[in-house]
């Protein structure tokens, strides 16, 4: 077997990868697709979306993103993570959605790439530095070896060359050359791209050349007699296409990204009467991008799993900021959020999720409640930004129950409802949203009754639900129907409890049990596991309903358990 | 490699029945063997094989298509009973050439969420992107599956639509290369028209997509109506052109599904469960590793 290619290559021209085009290269079989984000960051991944494989290349540019231009799946710059499924607009893409990233650098005026090395590595410095004037890419109808070898001889070609004045100097894919021509120094360099076994991509640049010869043409018309001799001699017909040459990359689970990472508490404030404030650090490599309306898994000092909204504005994006009320009946969640943790200490937490955005190009009006303000938030200052009508209306107990104060002073159109009772609620919110203009947006977050009174109001007013968005409280958003259980493994006899908020796939990896999982929906199957007692609580749309009704099975990505405890074949 | 026999004996569209004229031979190509078809002087349907064997092919006519085999088929004929009802419009909407897998362009024909993306402004459009949870259902008995219960907001949904509609689909899967589509008729809400996908594999990575119609569409004509279902089709061949690889992989971590994948799921499942291969993708044996 051979082994993989770890050297780079260059892929394309910088000049190719446009402003929001997505470029179409290839490299040792394997296609690319090569695009520029708008901090011009340039992004190398395999030309096929993980979703139904069609060609990146035929999606869009969104400037930090790229859109499959299949299902409208988009894509994050960088660690190539799906940030957005347009069919399940409002729930949070899984890790496992991820585009296959390589290494890419740019450098001498091209963009290289290296299929193996990991991100970090770095282009080796160029053995013979690039000359002034870039020459045309001219692909060749043959293997990398072949056109070396050619272009070796490439002086040669030129009538005027002084024979005794060529110096070679060449590596496995580079050839710098140097002559005499006519008493004029030459100089050339040649860089190569294996786009695939049998065609080859050369990017040459050159001296500023002799008066009186236009360089660009006299190199073009060597490198274009060197290539029909070369593909005439091979046998091969110029125009002919190269057989089709596919190669899938082979698929690393080291690019993955974590599942949870931790982090470490800069600040730990009251900010509000029963009502926590903390400041965390991101780790230096972190790279999160997330929009307003995200939340995070934050695993508590107490052992529960709890998610708290962001309220980071647009342009913060060195720390992350979330607010967490003492629940009176905490189980252990909020109550070590507010007197186990202090400054300086460490937290685990999940990437950034989303489930509840922000409309693009619309006015909002936005309606928070107690805590609820989190979120909302971030979606006011994000709507600020992006200069968009806006009101935000946060309903609280008493000035002292006012989270944040600081930055909603920020907020040119926020309007704080204090003391009210439900009726004056009421009244206040018709006024609200009879108020409102047609086409704008309304996103709610706070305690369930004020979300079904705006639900209420908001479709006796006339508002369709696509218009209506709401998440329940910051610290409920998902799994809120969860309940514990206990798992033992038949194999090993191991017993342990599956917490609320975690997923059962993820407690038996976080104890060392492998398990494949893929789409971490409860759609493909792969995670399949067998039950031997205990009555499965069915999450998945994978099974037929006789294999439900059996209990012999369960999709431990989605599904957890209806009797407290779970046998499991593993 | 020989082909399963779960393959080689089904019955495989060659031809919509107007689509051909009487007395002409025409050639074609079925899972990769050369066919000559067509009907004689009195409208009696044949096919050959095309090589040294010049064996004759199994026939039949039924929904208003051609249909051979080259093995030994099933005495039974999948039954769609639309094709009964004597007020149907029925007719071919185009035979198409499709660089991809069959099996891929059923997976596409068995798809919603696409619809905002690759058919905006007649099948979808943004912000309608959500897919709401339908039903799946494998009928063990017939061998079939059933999608029910789909839901999209569609701006133009068929020729004749004078309105944006939330469209219901039923979807059903019959054979490996054969999927219905039964969807509310604009004219008739009540009764649902049937978009029949019979798909003829070429080889494993060409295929010709046969689409029959049979409508409750008193008004448009058949033009319209063809023009239509080609409009559509044009639109998806773009991306059934641009996949990569062009066959269907069956392992659930290769192409990452979600919930509104659910028929196409079950749709694999089941080619699975089969020991379908032929269109399938098989990733060459990872460095180092077993074949």
């Amino acid at each position: 077997m051979k082994q993989p290619d770890t050297r780079w290559y260059p892929v394309a021209q910088s000049s190719d990868l446009a402003l929001r085009h997505v470029f179409h290269g290839q490299l040792l079989g394997v296609e690319l697709a090569l695009w520029r984000d708008d901090e011009q960051r340039v992004n190398a991944w395999e030309n096929r979306c993980p979703h139904r494989s069609v060609r990146f290349t035929l999606g869009v540019n969104l400037g930090s993103r790229l859109r499959c231009q299949y299902h409208g799946w988009q894509y994050q710059g960088g660690d190539g993570r799906c940030t957005l499924i347009p069919a399940a607009s409002q729930s949070t893409p899984p890790a496992s959605v991820c585009a296959r990233t390589f290494a890419v650098r740019e450098a001498h005026g091209l963009i290289w790439v290296n299929l193996q090395a990991q991100q970090a590595q770095d282009l080796p410095a160029a053995d013979f530095p690039a000359l002034a004037l870039p020459l045309r890419s001219l692909p060749f109808q043959a293997a990398l070896d072949d056109v070396r070898q050619a272009l070796a001889g490439y002086a040669q070609l030129d009538p005027d060359c002084q024979l005794d004045s060529v110096q070679l100097q060449q590596t496995d894919n580079q050839l710098q050359l140097s002559w005499r021509s006519a008493e004029q120094p030459c100089q050339v360099h040649f860089w190569l791209q294996p786009a695939s076994a049998e065609r080859t991509i050369v990017y040459s640049s050159t001296l500023a050349g002799h008066p009186g010869i236009d360089p660009l043409r006299w190199h073009n018309r060597i490198l274009n007699v060197l290539r029909q001799r070369l593909e005439n001699q091979a046998g091969l017909i110029a125009t002919s296409r190269p057989p089709d040459s596919l190669r899938i990359a082979p698929a690393t689970t080291a690019r993955r990204p974590a599942q949870t990472l931790e982090v470490e508490v800069l600040q730990h404030w009251t900010t509000a009467s029963e009502i926590v404030a903390l400041k965390l650090a991101l780790p230096a490599d972190g790279g999160f991008s997330f929009e307003a309306g995200a939340h995070i898994d934050v695993h508590t000092p107490g052992g529960l799993v709890r998610q708290y909204s962001l309220v980071n504005a647009p342009d913060e994006r060195e720390h992350l900021v979330i607010g967490v009320k003492l629940e009176a009946q905490s189980r252990g969640g909020s109550r070590s959020m507010h007197h186990d943790l202090k400054a300086g200490e460490r937290l685990r937490i999940s990437a950034p999720k989303n489930n509840f955005r922000l409309v693009p190009g619309t006015a909002g009006i936005l309606i928070a409640g107690g805590i609820g303000i989190t979120p909302l938030l971030a979606m006011g200052a994000a709507l600020q930004a992006a200069e968009r009508p806006y009101e935000l209306h946060y309903f609280v107990r008493s000035e002292s129950h006012v989270a944040f104060p600081e930055r909603l002073h920020q907020l040119r159109h926020n309007c704080i409802h204090t003391g009210l009772d439900p009726q004056q609620t009421h009244e206040r919110l018709r006024i609200v949203l009879q108020q409102a203009s047609a086409g704008t947006h309304l996103y709610v977050c706070g305690p369930k009754a004020l979300i079904d009174l705006v639900s209420t109001l908001a479709s006796e007013a006339g508002w369709s639900d696509s218009q209506v968005h709401f998440e329940l409280f910051a610290n409920t958003v998902s799994h809120d129907q969860d309940q514990p259980f206990r798992v033992r493994l038949q194999h090993s006899g191991e017993e342990f409890t599956v917490a609320a908020g975690v997923s059962l796939a993820d407690s038996l990896k976080a104890r060392g049990i492998t398990l494949d999982t893929s789409c971490e929906q409860g759609v493909c199957g792969t995670c399949r596991t067998a039950v031997v007692d205990g009555e499965p609580e069915h999450r998945d749309v994978y099974l037929t309903r006789e294999e439900r009704q059996g209990n012999r099975c369960l999709m431990p990505c989605v599904s957890r358990s209806k009797s407290e405890l779970l046998v499991l074949d593993l | 490699m020989s082909i399963e026999s779960s393959i080689w004996n089904q019955w495989y569209p060659l031809a919509v029945v107007e689509d051909l004229v009487d007395g002409r031979i025409y050639r074609t190509q079925l899972l990769g063997h050369e066919i000559r078809f067509g009907r004689d002087g009195a409208g009696l349907f044949s096919a050959l094989r095309a090589d040294d064997s010049g064996a004759p092919c199994h026939t039949t006519t039924v929904y208003h298509t051609h249909w051979v085999s080259l093995g030994e088929p099933d005495a039974e004929f999948f039954q769609i009973a639309e094709f009964d009802e004597p007020d149907r419009r029925v007719l071919g909407a185009g035979s198409m050439k499709v660089h991809a897998s069959g099996l891929r362009v059923v997976e596409n024909f068995l798809d919603m969420a696409h619809f905002p993306y690759v058919h905006t402004g007649f099948l979808g459009a943004e912000p309608y992107t959500d897919i709401s949870t339908y039903q799946v259902e494998v009928d063990q008995e017939r061998d079939e599956i059933l999608a029910t219960d789909c839901r999209i907001f569609q701006p133009m949904a068929a020729a004749g639509s004078k309105q944006a509609i939330e469209a219901q689909y039923v979807y059903r899967v019959t054979r490996p290369f054969v999927a219905i589509l039964y969807k509310t008729s604009p004219e008739q809400p009540e009764r649902r028209d049937a978009i029949c996908l019979f798909v003829q594999p070429l080889d494993e990575q060409w295929c010709i997509a046969h689409v029959v119609l049979a409508y409750v569409d008193a008004t448009s004509s058949d033009r319209d109506l063809r023009l239509f279902q080609q409009t559509i089709f044009s639109q998806d061949l773009m991306i059934l052109s641009n996949h990569l690889p062009r066959t269907l992989p069956l392992d659930p971590k290769f192409e990452i599904p979600t919930r509104a994948d659910a028929m196409s799921s079950a749709y694999r499942r089941w080619l699975r469960d089969k020991g379908i291969r032929y269109g399938t993708y098989q990733p060459a044996p990872a460095v180092g590793g077993q074949p």
